[in-house]
């Protein structure tokens, strides 16, 4: 052996015993109190977990402001997965089918909207997979797939690949479409990770009494001032400048006020017109999606809602529209599903102009015209399933 | 298993080190060290680290049979048996797929079936050119071939410049293996702290820029010239981040073995002209590029119209070997173009004032790297008309615009990671632990490393 340094020797000695020395204290407080706070990774206390506990513990008073983003409905719904109780009806898709309601439903079944803005189908399929994992298979899923979707220039990322967008990475657990937690020995990475020591600083942050009486969850009387915050419990019944939350997983839009809202303005062609190529990746994801769910044992209907007549303004949509609904139908009937394309259909249903709050989102009046019809001969197969959870007033 | 994982860094690494230091026979030691790197490359290659036993087999051989041999025909015979085999290896499992493209594109319907789905097989390019460059020392006698495989075969797999280089030289490294050099603790801690210097320039910066350019750079028709523009100015610091980090933490892994690997980075945004570029960025390549193809073609010694073709030749060989897409032979060919125009105008450069031709070299090298990085004719068409002709308000997220003024901040910086004397301070030391420890909690956002994929 050389002769050592005894400097050197002591700074090598330092410098390893203070990076192992750290990571082994941070590691160690992730794994405690991600062992506390369950195995959903955003912990108790953090804003949204005690915003959704609140919405859930005061479902007929509560509505829960956030952002409409898939960022943010993302994980809120991965949160959510492990509050809520069991699922009956689950609904999936984009923003179109936010105003799904329970109100369609018996009050004994258990329903839930889990649409996510703007999202990629396998965005649904996760969620899906969190309920299962949380409360066993939904018997019932609705599967909105509206016709823009499946024109989106966006490329659906695959399940298991992460696309290169931040989204999809999101931030542990929320990424590579891993939703399940995994055993903290095999979860090494994001339990030292930046964001995994961020949510348990939150945490212990939340321990402090006074953090505690500010955060407080659930309960009586959690109505809070509606002052612009994210993951506030307002009053359902009056009006915000925030988009909000209902405890069934709907969303009520900013001025809207018991189920009545105001359209926001001319129809814009170009979101809903569809004057795209079909976007292959987008189809393969809806086959992916598909086709795990129906491999996991859910009756499914698929539908594509109506979109503002005003768009067929545009001749050549009808055209766009009708190739759309065909794709979407093939990949249905490969898993033989049923597919009722509503598209077109605004005025059979009796959606007015006052039912669409833009050229794609309807009133829960337009959701439940919707419903009504697939539960009336436009999904065969599983319509009678769909029937028999209805209240009877809905298909009257 | 990269150097950017964990663990590599607490299970690899410290395992490999003790080992090193316990095992004492040399031959032992170079057994030990030989499975490591063989291990190590596995979870990069799977079986196809098989085919480096096979190429260090057939070069060690070729060394055997040179120093045997004294007839030049017969030693040329034997240099040209081992380049075939190296250079129809590198072809095969790098160009197969890009030349059945390319002749059905040329055809313009499918003339050939690419049937083989052919895996690149990680470092192919680095190791293939390394031991390349042992066969042709050894046919120029320019060093005595290695007497033991073990030693040859740790010299060509050694871990931390196996995958993405430095390509270091026989002359330079098989010394240093053959001689039983003590460790000393100095040392350990001088590449601890230049392994931990790569770390944060990977993860803390090159990540950081990727993670908000690439959404850009991947939807180039979405977006407008200021976004396209900073996305490019990021991905040109991104990439030098990603590529010194490697070197970085390649070179301090040698330093806590008692082993010096070659520099291959010395400021290249610092760079006054083309060819002072190509003296700074990936040395170890322009270098062996130099020694073995441009030299060999007659270099400069041809007159001028020779002189410009072999260093348009080497150019665009130099781009083609860093992937099969004619992205990077149009990057070779930009560069090359760069070199002629500035043989015929250096002295006018020159005269210059040295702030204009760093400006004037920053933004040249900037352009060059479009190509590099939009890898379709389709993308790269897309970035060039928006990025020209479609002047949208930026969109591009304030984090972007804040890491590309700290990548600049780091790249104006006078001293880089070579000429830092790495024998820290207390503070220093402490402060870098503490950076360390920042780094390893950004790790389950690190990407792979870019250049392992050439």
């Amino acid at each position: 052996m050389p002769p050592q340094s005894p400097l050197e020797t002591k700074k090598l000695i330092v410098f390893a015993a203070l990076v192992t020395g750290l990571l082994g204290v941070i590691l160690a407080a992730n794994v405690a109190v991600r062992g506390r706070t369950s195995g959903y990774a955003e912990g108790a206390g953090t804003p949204r977990r005690a915003g959704l506990e609140r919405l859930n513990a005061n479902p007929d008073k509560c509505a829960m402001t956030a952002d409409p983003a898939p960022d943010n409905e993302r994980p809120m719904r991965h949160v959510n997965a492990g509050l809520i109780d069991k699922v009956d009806v689950l609904v999936l898709g984009q923003s179109d089918a936010d105003h799904m309601s329970r109100d369609f439903f018996r009050d004994d079944v258990h329903f839930y909207n889990g649409f996510i803005s703007n999202s990629y189908f396998v965005y649904h399929y996760e969620l899906y997979l969190d309920l299962v994992e949380a409360h066993g298979v939904p018997p019932l899923v609705l599967y909105d797939v509206g016709s823009g979707y499946i024109h989106s220039e966006s490329e659906e990322p695959e399940w298991d690949t992460p696309a290169k967008s931040p989204l999809w990475w999101g931030f542990p657990p929320f990424h590579l479409g891993k939703a399940q937690p995994l055993p903290w020995y095999k979860d090494i990475p994001s339990l030292l990770s930046l964001a995994q020591s961020q949510l348990t600083l939150t945490w212990l942050e939340h321990q402090l009494p006074q953090s505690r009486a500010a955060h407080g969850t659930g309960g009586e009387g959690a109505l809070q001032s509606d002052n612009g915050e994210l993951y506030r419990c307002v009053d359902l019944h009056k009006p915000s400048m925030m988009n909000r939350w209902m405890a069934d997983g709907s969303r009520i839009y900013r001025e809207e006020r018991d189920a009545v809202f105001a359209p926001t303005g001319p129809v814009s062609i170009e979101k809903a017109r569809g004057d795209r190529k079909i976007n292959p990746t987008r189809l393969r994801g809806l086959d992916f999606s598909l086709g795990q769910i129906v491999a996991k044992g859910s009756k499914v209907i698929v539908y594509s809602p109506p979109v503002h007549p005003q768009v067929f303004d545009e001749p050549k949509q009808v055209g766009i529209v009708a190739r759309s609904g065909a794709a979407v139908r093939e990949v249905a009937e490969k898993y033989g599903l049923d597919y009722c394309d509503l598209t077109t259909e605004a005025a059979s249903l009796g959606c007015g102009p006052r039912d669409f709050y833009d050229e794609l989102h309807l009133s829960r009046h337009c959701n439940q015209m919707i419903v009504k019809r697939l539960a009336s001969g436009c999904a065969p197969r599983a319509g009678a399933a769909l029937r028999a959870v209805l209240k009877p007033a809905v298909l009257e | 298993m990269a150097f950017n994982s964990l663990p590599f860094i607490f299970l690899f690494l410290p395992l490999v080190m003790a080992g090193w230091r316990l095992v004492k026979p040399r031959r032992a030691a170079l057994v030990f060290m030989m499975g490591a790197s063989y291990t190590f490359y596995a979870f990069a290659a799977g079986w196809l680290s098989l085919l480096m036993l096979v190429s260090t087999t057939v070069d060690y051989t070729v060394g055997v049979l040179l120093d045997r041999e004294e007839r030049p025909a017969r030693r040329k015979l034997i240099l040209l048996l081992s380049l075939a085999f190296n250079l129809g290896l590198l072809s095969f499992f790098k160009y197969y797929g890009f030349f059945i493209e390319t002749v059905n594109d040329v055809a313009g319907h499918p003339v050939l079936a690419n049937t083989l789905h052919i895996i690149l097989p990680a470092g192919i390019s680095f190791y293939t050119f390394q031991s390349m460059g042992y066969s042709i020392d050894v046919y120029r006698k320019h060093l005595a071939p290695s007497r033991s495989f073990i030693e040859f075969a740790a010299f060509v797999s050694l871990f931390p410049q196996l995958i993405a280089g430095p390509i270091v030289r026989p002359g330079f490294l098989l010394p240093q293996l053959h001689d039983s050099r003590p460790i000393d603790n100095s040392r350990v801690t001088n590449g601890m702290m230049l392994f931990t210097c790569g770390l944060l320039k990977k993860v803390m910066v090159a990540d950081r820029l990727a993670f908000y350019a690439d959404p850009i750079l991947s939807a180039p028709r979405r977006f407008g010239s200021v976004d396209l523009w900073l996305s490019m100015v990021a991905f040109s610091l991104q990439i030098y981040f990603d590529f010194s980090g490697y070197t970085d933490m390649a070179r301090g892994l040698g330093r806590m073995l008692g082993l010096e690997l070659t520099v291959n980075f010395d400021s290249p945004y610092h760079a006054d002209s083309p060819s002072d570029f190509w003296k700074r960025w990936h040395i170890s390549l322009s270098s062996w590029l130099r020694d073995y193809l441009y030299i060999p073609l007659g270099g400069n010694r041809k007159g001028k119209a020779r002189t410009d073709l072999n260093l348009m030749i080497t150019m665009l060989l130099g781009g083609l070997w860093h992937g099969a897409g004619w992205n990077f032979i149009i990057w070779g060919g930009f560069h090359g173009l760069l070199l002629l125009v500035f043989h015929r105008i250096e002295t006018p450069w020159r005269r210059l004032p040295l702030p204009v031709r760093h400006a004037v070299m920053s933004i040249l090298i900037l352009f060059t790297w479009v190509p590099f990085r939009m890898h379709t004719f389709a993308d790269l068409g897309t970035f060039v008309q928006h990025a020209s002709f479609r002047p949208d308000p930026p969109t591009a997220p304030r984090e972007l615009w804040g890491y590309c003024v700290l990548g600049i901040a780091l790249c104006a910086l006078p001293k880089n990671s070579n000429k830092i004397d790495w024998n820290l301070s207390w503070r220093t030391t402490i402060a870098f632990a503490l950076l360390a420890v920042v780094a390893i909690l950004h790790l389950n956002l690190s990407s792979k490393f870019i250049y392992f994929a050439f």
